[in-house]
């Protein structure tokens, strides 16, 4: 075998070796139906109908119904972004709407409030 | 009988006993943590390094690592014994338990070796001291640290818990574990560990977080009494 073949396959391996070492591990971005059936569906359903788990007659306001078009019309993606972000009151709505600012980046929320509006209600 | 013999009888029953020793040993509650596959589902070391929800689903059970810090002395062996539905859910998922609880349970004196064992475990860097558990809460108190689980954030949207201790009962949504009993479950100290840090103990949770950069629901005072109002929960 010649030297050059050995030496190139040593600079490769130790170039492998350092690439190794400076790439971060990848932390993915949540893809917004992940996060929605994760965040979300406990109070307004997989499907958006407002039926999770914790919906029920106890609570002081119902989950909204995330597909019905003509409530949901009233709600632009901003208004709906900084409800995500701050929770029901930036919006003049109940405290039962809890706020996501301090789990999930603006980007997410960003395409959370995106899901809701092209997915759910269609408006 | 001649003495070698005996001799020799003697030894095996030694070998005997000290196997059954060893065994005896191995079966504290961690060698029973161990051998009933328990730590399959639980995390006795942390804190927890999950990614992203994917691995958080996969998930089979809660950690852990600090419920020595985060249970009452007594509540463990209890549970062990007789386990019960803490959430409305199944683990990891949004569809509804029904049934008898299907937990593996312990008998009395495994159940209390392992509750020892599970004491044992610590979170360390934890602030004890905060919160007096036996302290009894004013009823003016009680009543502005109500408006704070139930107003202020409607925490109960996702807790069953009791308004009163006379509640006929409990009210409230159940994806999140009930508070029902609480005062006989959680420490104060912890539960306001994790009001205000719940990422260390519970990443990827489902709970919202509450305080952070982006908002802040409480105050540090009210943060405390709130802590104090759900260690009082019957
Ligand atoms: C604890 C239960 C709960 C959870 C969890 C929850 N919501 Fe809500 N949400 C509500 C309630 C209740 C309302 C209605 C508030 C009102 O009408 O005062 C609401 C209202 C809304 C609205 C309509 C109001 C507006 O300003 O846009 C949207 C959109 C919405 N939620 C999206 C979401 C998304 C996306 C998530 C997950 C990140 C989520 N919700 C998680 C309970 C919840
Ligand atoms: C198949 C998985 C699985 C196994 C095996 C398992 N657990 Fe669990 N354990 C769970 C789940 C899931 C929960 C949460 C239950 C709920 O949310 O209703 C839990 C809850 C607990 C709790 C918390 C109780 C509380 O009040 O918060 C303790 C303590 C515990 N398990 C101990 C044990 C011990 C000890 C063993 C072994 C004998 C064991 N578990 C075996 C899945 C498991
Ligand atoms: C959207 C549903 C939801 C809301 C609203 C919510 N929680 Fe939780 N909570 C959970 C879930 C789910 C868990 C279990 C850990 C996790 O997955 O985050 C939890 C865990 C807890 C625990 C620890 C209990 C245990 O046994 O481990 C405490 C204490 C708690 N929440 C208090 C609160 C308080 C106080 C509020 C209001 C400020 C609140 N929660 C609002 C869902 C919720």
């Amino acid at each position: 075998m010649n030297k050059s073949f050995c030496l190139s396959i040593m600079v490769i391996s130790v170039a492998i070796w350092s690439f190794s070492l400076v790439i971060p591990e990848r932390v993915l971005a949540e893809d917004a139906l992940t996060n929605y059936n994760w965040y979300c569906a406990q109070c307004h359903g997989e499907g958006g109908e407002g039926d999770g788990p914790n919906a029920g007659k106890d609570l002081p306001v119902a989950p909204r119904n995330l597909t019905k078009k003509e409530e949901m019309v009233k709600f632009s993606e901003e208004m709906i972004f900084n409800t995500l972000t701050k929770g029901g009151p930036a919006n003049n709505l109940s405290t039962l709407m809890p706020p996501f600012g301090n789990i999930l980046p603006p980007d997410e929320l960003k395409a959370l409030a995106k899901l809701v509006r092209t997915e759910l209600c269609k408006c | 009988m001649n003495y070698r013999r005996m001799f020799m009888i003697g030894l095996s029953i030694m070998a005997l006993l000290s196997i059954n020793w060893t065994v005896a040993e191995a079966q504290d509650g961690k060698g029973i943590f161990k051998s009933k596959g328990c730590g399959d589902c639980h995390a006795v070391e942390g804190p927890s390094k999950l990614k992203n929800i994917e691995d958080r689903v996969k998930q089979k059970g809660p950690d852990l690592w600090f419920a020595g810090s985060k249970f009452k002395p007594r509540y463990l062996k209890t549970w062990l014994e007789k386990p019960s539905d803490l959430t409305g859910v199944k683990y990891s998922e949004l569809l509804p338990v029904k049934g008898k609880n299907s937990h593996p349970a312990l008998s009395g004196k495994e159940a209390s070796d392992v509750s020892n064992y599970l004491m044992t475990l610590k979170d360390k860097d934890m602030a004890t001291g905060i919160i007096d558990d036996k302290k009894k809460m004013k009823r003016s108190a009680l009543f502005k640290a109500g408006t704070l689980f139930q107003k202020t954030q409607v925490c109960f949207g996702c807790h069953l818990f009791k308004p009163k201790k006379r509640a006929k009962r409990a009210i409230g949504g159940f994806s999140g574990p009930s508070l029902v009993g609480a005062k006989k479950r959680l420490t104060g100290d912890w539960v306001y560990s994790y009001l205000k840090d719940q990422k260390r103990y519970v990443p990827l949770g489902r709970m919202p977080i509450y305080q952070g950069p982006t908002f802040q629901a409480y105050p540090d005072k009210d943060l405390k009494a709130l802590a104090q109002y759900i260690v009082n929960l019957y």
